[in-house]
């Protein structure tokens, strides 16, 4: 009964110490802080624009949170978040362009493309469960390796055999605007895919709490042990966590290629994996708090981005704040795992 | 009488306004043992929390210096692959220059290991000590850094009595060097044998110190005021000899892969309406025929058949369940138990399914099973705090109810009376009488003959991994002779005379 109460403390401390190590780093060096911090705290609100692109940003936190909520309730750490969300994102655009060159048959693929993205990145990570389950290969480090290996073969693809040769970007062909998703805040590029964060989280959290699967899930997530002694086939709660995580990662990058870049754009989905993994320690692997979390978080990187472009300070200022969040909160994640 | 180097006055506190302490005072001189006695739940181990300094009391004083406590845990921490002396030397490795200077360090913990003759092998993984040697180990590690006051909580628990001896041996010689002892136990016997002074825990509240010499009676006084009534006794049950038994047990043997230490052939019949013992220190065989049960080692030969199904090698726990038979291990906490889960989350494990009719959770059943498990060892605590905020014996509670509420037909208990209180005790032999009385079989495997000898209608005795005698409920003393080896026993005898002699 003592942690939950300092665990909701510590995300405040996370919180005001991100903050204080932003008043500390522009009064040092900006030329203009108050204009500064202004634009950090009130940019990503600012105008229909910004707004717009800051809420799509933490809709796909908030996704690719959940995937990682789902594996860590299981007691299982997907790792490889981000190659799954790159690797979605370069199927979703080659079934949606017809592979090399044509865009024939759009809104009819948009479903299965969809899917094999999802079902793709589900099995990959799902692979890493079973690994664990029949071999005792840490999960977490062959999710990571399996990502490593996959980012270099998207890029490749989008750089070499995919690529729009007709553009100057390292990026692959527009799909069709007919499977695009539709546009809310224009121009800003917040779509309908926010949409399924909003759908998919309380479903997640009703899944998670209200079903004899997720209570078996969660059993296996606290103990093995009980749950071999219990009758709960631990095996099938390792494989289908990370396969669902994979999944959502999934949905991720579909909805990244579908609501935001229309394309696979070289490395363009970086970030997504590991800062879903923030997103849920800031949420404590609680779906209710993912979404507030993937707000939080992506606040603190579209501040930081407006100010950048103003060019009242750098790009190491966000990457400094989101360090000192991801800090204390894994602190704290450690301090409440001891007892 | 000496000056106390740690005292409690007048402390309480409470967990989320539930009261656990609610004024204890006590003092630990140097040199004493002092005894703390108390239900499950009265606040022994909340009053170590405090006077370790561990948590801050909400109101009342703690005197004298708790950076000189060390608190003894029941289950310590241990990395389990490095070599014993390499944990207890962290934080205070001596060096050469930037080195670990790994012979001083070596000489230094087996010093102190001699010194208070705690018999372990610290050169040892802790993977590969026993209990008692991680309880030896975890003693060890507090008495490093010369701590004037020890904490022991309930260092016996579950231990054989040979064990046991070893331990009460190093707190006497702790003792006899200067250091203040609080020694927390449930067990009077023990209580009157090894402590000065004894201060009784009434439902938060120390109601009376104690001293040499004490008479149990009145110690029983003390701690029940109310008398010992409102234990429901309940009536001998009917034996049934049916003629097919529910389980039986042919020539099994298991063999420890890591130790070389074999158990069997052991051969018996478990019948319904009867609850039989099987007793011996944990290393004739006991753990063995645990570590078959829980479906950690498989069977090297025999067969065990439940209903006449035979059994197979290697058990599966879930598979067990859905046959009606109940299992409670002996490291219920560790096995049994998920510290991080609400206490409705464990309670409901073994009756999840039904819980969730067709896989949607139903509030009102999980509420009413879980008040009914609590209720029926009087556990006063909330449904939704975290396991890991109860007390150990009120897990324990826990968990024993949940596997007796399932009315398994073949219910399993390995240490039975680890960790309860006597009311609980008490509680629970009135239980397992009646789900004998109601056609189930019921197996007991103890370390403790005296724990079972309540209980049991037969009692069969291990020494080094065989049968050494089969008693109805009667004489401890053959029982005692038995385990220790004094008895012939069923060495010799063929599978045939076993079963024979067990028939007749």
């Amino acid at each position: 009964m003592r942690r939950p109460q300092t665990a909701r403390y510590g995300v405040v401390v996370a919180a005001a110490a991100a903050l204080l190590t932003l008043l500390a780093v522009v009064l040092t060096t900006s030329e203009n802080p108050v204009a500064t911090v202004s634009t950090f705290l009130v940019g990503p609100w600012a105008n229909r624009y910004a707004l717009g692109n800051y809420l799509s940003r933490a809709a796909l936190l908030a996704l690719t949170g959940a995937g990682v909520v789902v594996a860590f309730r299981a007691g299982v750490f997907n790792l490889g978040g981000e190659g799954q969300v790159y690797l979605a994102a370069l199927i979703t655009t080659t079934v949606l362009t017809g592979g090399r060159g044509g865009s024939t048959g759009a809104v009819p693929m948009v479903v299965p493309a969809v899917l094999l993205a999802v079902i793709a990145a589900g099995s990959v990570a799902g692979a890493s469960g079973w690994l664990r389950h029949r071999t005792g290969a840490d999960e977490l480090i062959t999710s990571f390796l399996i990502s490593s290996a996959l980012i270099p073969i998207v890029d490749y693809l989008i750089v070499g055999p995919l690529r729009d040769r007709a553009g100057s970007l390292l990026a692959t062909e527009l799909i069709p605007e007919t499977a695009r998703l539709a546009r809310l805040l224009a121009p800003s590029v917040l779509s309908t895919g926010a949409l399924w964060s909003l759908l998919l989280l309380p479903a997640l959290w009703f899944f998670l709490t209200w079903t004899l699967f997720g209570y078996e899930l969660r059993i296996v997530g606290y103990n093995h042990e009980l749950a071999r002694y219990a009758g709960i086939r631990v095996g099938l709660y390792t494989t289908i966590p990370m396969a669902l995580s994979g999944a959502l990662h999934g949905l991720a990058g579909a909805a990244l290629v579908l609501g935001v870049h229309h394309r696979s754009i070289l490395g363009f989905s970086g970030g997504l994996g590991w800062n879903g993994i923030a997103v849920a320690l800031i949420a404590r692997n609680n779906p209710v708090w993912v979404l507030p979390a993937a707000l939080f978080f992506a606040w603190l990187e579209s501040g930081a981005r407006a100010a950048v472009l103003q060019n009242q300070t750098t790009w190491e200022l966000g990457s400094l704040i989101q360090a000192v969040v991801f800090l204390f909160v894994t602190a704290q994640l450690i301090r409440g795992r001891k007892r | 009488m000496s000056a106390a180097v740690i005292a409690a006055e007048s402390v309480c506190r409470r967990y989320d306004r539930i009261p656990a302490l609610d004024g204890v005072s006590l003092s630990i001189n140097s040199g004493e043992v002092h005894g703390l006695i108390g239900e499950n739940g009265a606040g022994k181990s909340t009053s170590v929390r405090i006077l370790a300094g561990i948590e801050a009391p909400d109101s009342g004083i703690v005197r004298g210096d708790t950076s000189r406590v060390a608190v003894v845990s029941q289950n310590p921490k241990l990395a389990p692959s490095i070599p014993v002396w390499q944990s207890l030397i962290t934080g205070e490795e001596p060096r050469i220059g930037p080195l670990l200077d790994r012979r001083h360090a070596i000489a230094g913990v087996e010093e102190i290991a001699a010194r208070f003759s705690i018999d372990v092998d610290v050169r040892r993984p802790a993977a590969r000590l026993n209990q008692t040697e991680q309880r030896l180990a975890a003693l060890l590690s507090a008495l490093l850094g010369n701590p004037a006051v020890i904490l022991l909580d309930e260092p016996t628990v579950g231990l054989a009595p040979v064990d046991r001896k070893r331990i009460l041996q190093t707190v006497r010689a702790l003792r006899d060097g200067g250091t203040g002892v609080l020694y927390v136990s449930h067990d009077l016997r023990e209580m009157a044998e090894i402590a000065d002074r004894v201060t009784v825990l009434v439902a938060g509240r120390s109601t009376v110190t104690r001293t040499r010499p004490f008479v149990t009676e009145q110690l029983v006084t003390d701690l029940f005021p109310d008398g010992t009534d409102g234990i429901p006794s309940v009536a001998e049950p009917a034996k049934t000899d049916d003629d097919a038994p529910i389980a039986s047990f042919e020539e099994l043997t298991v063999r420890d892969p890591l130790g070389g230490r074999a158990l069997g052939p052991l051969s018996l019949e478990l019948a319904a309406g009867r609850i039989t013992a099987v007793v011996g220190v944990r290393e004739s065989g006991l753990d063995l025929l645990e570590s078959y049960l829980t479906g950690e080692f498989e069977l090297s030969s025999g067969a065990v058949r439940v209903r006449g199904r035979r059994l197979s090698a290697r058990l599966d726990p879930g598979d067990l369940r859905s046959r009606g038979v109940a299992i409670i291990p002996s490291d219920r906490i560790l096995r049994a138990a998920a510290l991080d889960g609400t206490v409705t989350e464990n309670a409901i494990v073994a009756d999840r399914t039904r819980i969730h009719p067709r896989g949607i959770r139903a509030r009102e059943g999980e509420r009413s099973l879980t008040g009914r498990l609590l209720e029926r060892f009087g556990i006063r605590e909330g449904h939704h705090l975290p396991l890991g905020a109860l007390s150990g014996g009120t897990i324990q509670k826990l968990i024993l109810a949940r596997e007796l509420d399932t009315s398994p037909e073949l219910c399993i208990i390995t240490e039975p009376s680890a960790g309860l209180d006597l009311r609980s005790i008490e509680r629970l032999y009135a239980d397992l009488r009646s789900l004998a009385a109601g056609g189930a079989a019921v197996l007991l495997l103890s370390s403790h003959v005296d724990s079972i000898l309540p209980v049991a209608d037969a009692i069969i005795a291990l020494y080094d991994g065989r049968i050494s005698g089969r008693y109805g409920a009667t004489g401890k003393a053959d029982i005692t002779r038995a385990i220790t080896g004094l008895v012939d026993g069923e060495f010799e005898r063929t599978a045939d005379d076993l079963s024979r002699e067990h028939r007749s």
